[in-house]
């Protein structure tokens, strides 16, 4: 009987005698024999419509390295690896993958097949199965009626331990953490046999601490034999412990360097063309006293569940910049959501300069100057069939001079925009255009005019700069900084603690939906925050920086 | 002098792109595609396709008789296209126009042959009836997906079986003709019947007030602010809801403005094309209403593809008496030229166009 685990055109199978997943047999003759290169890709083209994304792209991977892939949003680094991984096809140039060219047809299964495994930013797991469900899902076929789980059981214990996993193998996949989750997908790409393991933004929704573990096992594999790509946007991560880095920028190859020949500076300048400077630079002013909102024991949830925000109080005051730092999931998005109206609050109170709004519709919000910059702007941001003029006023269409009694004023609205184009350097055909077809940038700079039009008292923006380049990023964090300049005041939900640094006065840490911790800008320290982040509190109950013991504590 | 030119012609086929690239473009290239299906199918059923349709376009436009049929048609095929449309706009697709319209034309029945009023006044009541009827037959469904989230595709749909249920107990109960071996309402009075306009023309009434009410609704979707709410609604409810759209209230909106047009659509042709309710009166001029939003895609888009399905209707009988093609292959019609339209769109083909247009 065919058997999950003893198919033989699959290599690497045998794991009595071979270590899992390190190149084996005749192929790993062949490439030892050469110049130990895992895979070749030679002048690899790939447009998108009118978007050039990979230029003639040129990439070697040995056995047994790891390499740091980096470049900003956009660079080509996750398209490279897709094509690599056969979900793309290349418009041109060719691959050798183990001394072979890849074909035609070369499709995720030939890659699997040929021990090339890929982990991508949004997990392909199935929630409600359970581990050992998962990982050996790719390897079962519909004729598998009774597949032989306490065998693959004991072989995926075996491996668990060997690489300290601490999962129980029955445990349903949504049940475990993100960082247990990806653990999970790299358990399921050793199963396969993977010797070169491709992983894109692993890191991003890790907390340092979890980022640690994932780079030492990085470490531990490439010791093994396996070579892996790390796909990344965080040098420091690159420079722990990538053996070279290979920088693209805007679909070209720039440069791949030996880590020990080149420093973050270096790499940095070839990955934006220009000089970077390090977070500081910002001129902020001092807030003034007062406050613009309000957050008293606020408590949002569904009924009769752990709450999502519990009992989060805070103040922002007129030209300040608060910052809420966290790893995903922890609430901070349900407190914003929560703030602009869209969630419900089950407790507490919520005062917008002063008066209690805490039963207000988004409406009756908007009016009294609270903006939103959503984390996700396709979903909240904007509609994407609706003309760049009119998602730009649609939250204020109602009143004059863009509608009197009902009837729009088209001269208006056509006005308005212009005017948001032209101020806030949108890139469009004409206002007409329809926002599905703005630029990602583009469409962010539209909610941003949005947000920031007529005449905001408080802003929360939430990951505003999240899937922007480098210009869009800067840009964007200078608006947040005039608007704070001319008083206003902004809360900022981050997941990039540098963002966070860059730009607050103050940063608050929330952890299972309650503020553990609380800095003000001198004490600033990436570690602290970090370690507050995973709610691992320095001295017991809520962490205050000296000094800011009272700033946070409403009245 | 060269160069100018050449940003002309540049700008010329931006502009043949970006017209290639537009719904509108494609509706018409689906509606050609599927009448040369219709030519090719009657080739294979033994006739000359040129005949066949001049035969269909001469038995919906020419002489009185027709033409009066093929602007009936138009009536309840526009309303009913718009009864589609404006919810659907908004996010909510009311599959129960055909239900909405059955009972509108029962309430509307109802009233003609209970009240003995001056005529204005019992067609006026007769016709805000059929309003009220179509607008309560869309209330479960639509109460249901506020309170309860149900999908008013299943709701609409099972909707229809109840109200055309209900039309039926009507006709064979408490409104049958006595006079009648089988179960139909006693005709409307000459009296209240709708007129033609301009009189003696022939000309329905009835397609004044829909070509109006299209009108009024490109008006009311391209030019108001509720317009640019139930696009918004429609396009991204998420993102209309963060911008402080009533988003309950805009959607409550469209589906009744959308179901009290089925059910006027209803009232308009027992007044002035049916005359009675019976078993089977109606043809699915609530159902066809589907094919004619989709492609229409707008008010006026309804209007124009209202037009061509009414003739279709009116012409496939002389196609079938004339050539012997059966009429019953103008039913393919009605729903082939939706899935060439959704087929196009899908294609690779037209989102290299779209893509190269931006």
């Amino acid at each position: 009987m065919n058997l999950v685990g003893c198919r033989q055109r699959k290599p690497g199978r045998d794991r009595d005698t071979v270590p899992p997943g390190s190149a084996t047999g005749k192929e790993q003759e062949q490439v030892q024999a050469g110049t130990a290169v895992a895979v070749r890709m030679e002048g690899i083209c790939k447009s998108f419509g009118s978007v050039r994304a990979l230029d003639s792209v040129n990439m070697d991977i040995s056995l047994g390295e790891i390499r740091a892939l980096v470049g900003e949003n956009g660079a080509g680094k996750t398209t490279l690896m897709t094509i690599l991984y056969g979900m793309y096809r290349p418009d041109a140039g060719r691959m050798i993958v183990w001394g072979r060219e890849t074909g035609r047809d070369w499709s995720p299964r030939q890659a699997m097949t040929a021990r090339i495994g890929m982990i991508h930013q949004h997990f392909s797991l199935i929630p409600n199965h359970s581990v050992l469900e998962n990982v050996l899902m790719p390897q079962l076929r519909w004729t598998h009626v009774r597949p032989r789980w306490h065998h693959h059981r004991a072989v995926l214990e075996r491996l668990c331990q060997e690489y300290g996993f601490s999962f129980p193998l029955e445990a349903r996949v949504e049940s475990l953490s993100v960082g247990q989750q990806q653990q999970v997908e790299i358990l399921k790409l050793l199963y396969q046999g993977a010797s070169l393991l491709i992983l894109d933004e692993p890191t991003a929704v890790l907390t340092p601490q979890q980022t640690d573990r994932l780079l030492d096992l990085l470490l531990r594999l490439r010791d093994q034999g396996h070579s892996v790509v790390l796909i990344t946007h965080k040098l420091s991560e690159a420079f722990a412990v990538a053996d070279s880095i290979t920088v693209l920028r805007r679909g070209r190859h720039v440069a791949t360097v030996a880590r020990r020949d080149t420093n973050p500076r270096e790499i940095a300048f070839m990955m934006v063309e220009r000089e970077w400077s390090p977070a500081s630079g910002w001129e902020l002013r001092a807030p003034e006293p007062g406050s613009l909102l309000e957050v008293r024991d606020l408590v949002v949830g569904e009924e009769h569940r752990r709450p999502a925000v519990d009992r989060v109080s805070l103040v922002v005051r007129p030209g300040e910049i608060v910052g809420v730092a966290g790893v995903a999931g922890n609430g901070q998005t349900e407190l914003a959501e929560a703030l602009v109206g869209i969630r419900r609050c089950r407790a507490g109170r919520i005062l917008i300069a002063g008066r209690d709004a805490t039963s207000w519709t988004i409406a009756q919000r908007l009016r009294a100057g609270l903006r939103f910059i959503p984390e996700d702007r396709h979903l909240h941001g904007m509609v994407g069939e609706l003309s760049l003029a009119e998602n730009l006023v649609i939250d204020r269409c109602d009143l004059p001079p863009f509608s009197v009694r009902g009837v729009l004023r088209h001269r208006a609205v056509r006005q308005a925009a212009a005017e948001a184009v032209q101020h806030y350097g949108i890139r469009a055909p004409s206002p007409e255009t329809p926002m599905v077809n703005l630029s990602g940038g583009n469409q962010q700079r539209a909610v941003l005019a949005r947000a920031l039009a007529g005449s905001p008292r408080v802003i929360v923006a939430c990951q505003p700069t999240r899937g922007l380049d480098f210009a869009a990023t800067e840009y964007v964090r200078a608006q947040l900084v005039r608007c704070a300049a001319r008083g206003v005041g902004v809360l900022v939900v981050s997941s990039e603690l540098e963002e966070l640094m860059q730009l607050c006065h103050r940063i608050l840490v929330i952890y299972r939906g309650q503020v553990i911790g609380e800095l003000s800008r001198h004490e600033f320290d990436a570690g602290t925050i970090g370690l507050l982040m995973t709610g691992q509190v320095p001295d017991g109950g809520r962490y205050h920086g000296q000094g800011t013991r009272d700033l946070g504590q409403p009245a | 002098m060269r160069w100018s030119l050449a940003l002309k012609k540049a700008t010329v086929n931006k502009m043949l792109r970006a017209g290639w690239s537009s719904s509108a473009t494609l509706a018409v290239a689906s509606v050609v595609l599927s009448l040369a299906a219709l030519c090719l199918c009657s080739y294979f059923a033994g006739a000359s396709p040129l005949k066949v349709m001049l035969s269909l376009f001469e038995g919906a436009l020419q002489g009185r008789y027709a033409l009066t049929t093929t602007l009936s048609e138009w009536v309840a095929m526009t309303l009913s296209g718009l009864a589609v449309l404006i919810p659907y706009r908004a996010g909510f697709f009311n599959v129960g126009g055909q239900g909405q319209l059955e009972v509108g034309a029962v309430a509307a029945a109802a009233v003609t042959l209970s009240l003995t009023a001056p005529r204005p006044l019992v067609i006026l009541l007769a016709l805000l009836a059929a309003v009220a009827a179509g607008v309560l037959a869309v209330s479960v469904p639509l109460v249901l997906r506020l309170r309860r989230g149900a999908s008013e595709v299943t709701t609409t749909i099972m909707m229809n079986f109840a109200c055309i249920q209900f039309m039926y107990a009507m006709v064979t109960g408490p409104l049958k003709d006595p006079k009648s071996w089988y179960g139909t309402t006693p005709p409307v009075p000459a009296a209240y019947q709708l007129p033609s306009f301009p009189p003696g023309s022939g000309v329905p009434a009835g397609m004044w007030v829909a070509a109006l009410i299209a009108l009024a609704a490109w008006w009311l979707m391209n030019s108001t602010v509720f317009g640019l709410y139930l696009r918004a609604v429609g396009g991204n409810r998420t993102a209309a809801v963060a911008a402080g759209i009533p988003v309950d209230r805009v959607l409550t909106g469209s589906v009744l403005m959308g179901a009290a047009l089925a059910g006027l659509a209803g009232g308009l042709e027992l007044l002035g094309y049916t005359f009675r309710v019976a078993e089977g009166w109606s043809k699915s001029w609530g159902m066809v209403g589907i094919p004619i939003a989709l492609l229409g895609g707008n008010p006026l888009g309804v209007l124009a593809v209202g037009l061509l399905f009414a003739i279709l209707e009116t012409g496939s009988r002389s196609m079938q008496a004339l050539t012997g093609v059966p009429a019953a292959l103008i039913y393919l019609f009605q729903g082939l030229p939706v899935i060439i339209y959704l087929g196009l769109r899908a294609s690779a083909w037209y989102s290299r166009w779209t893509q190269a247009a931006r």
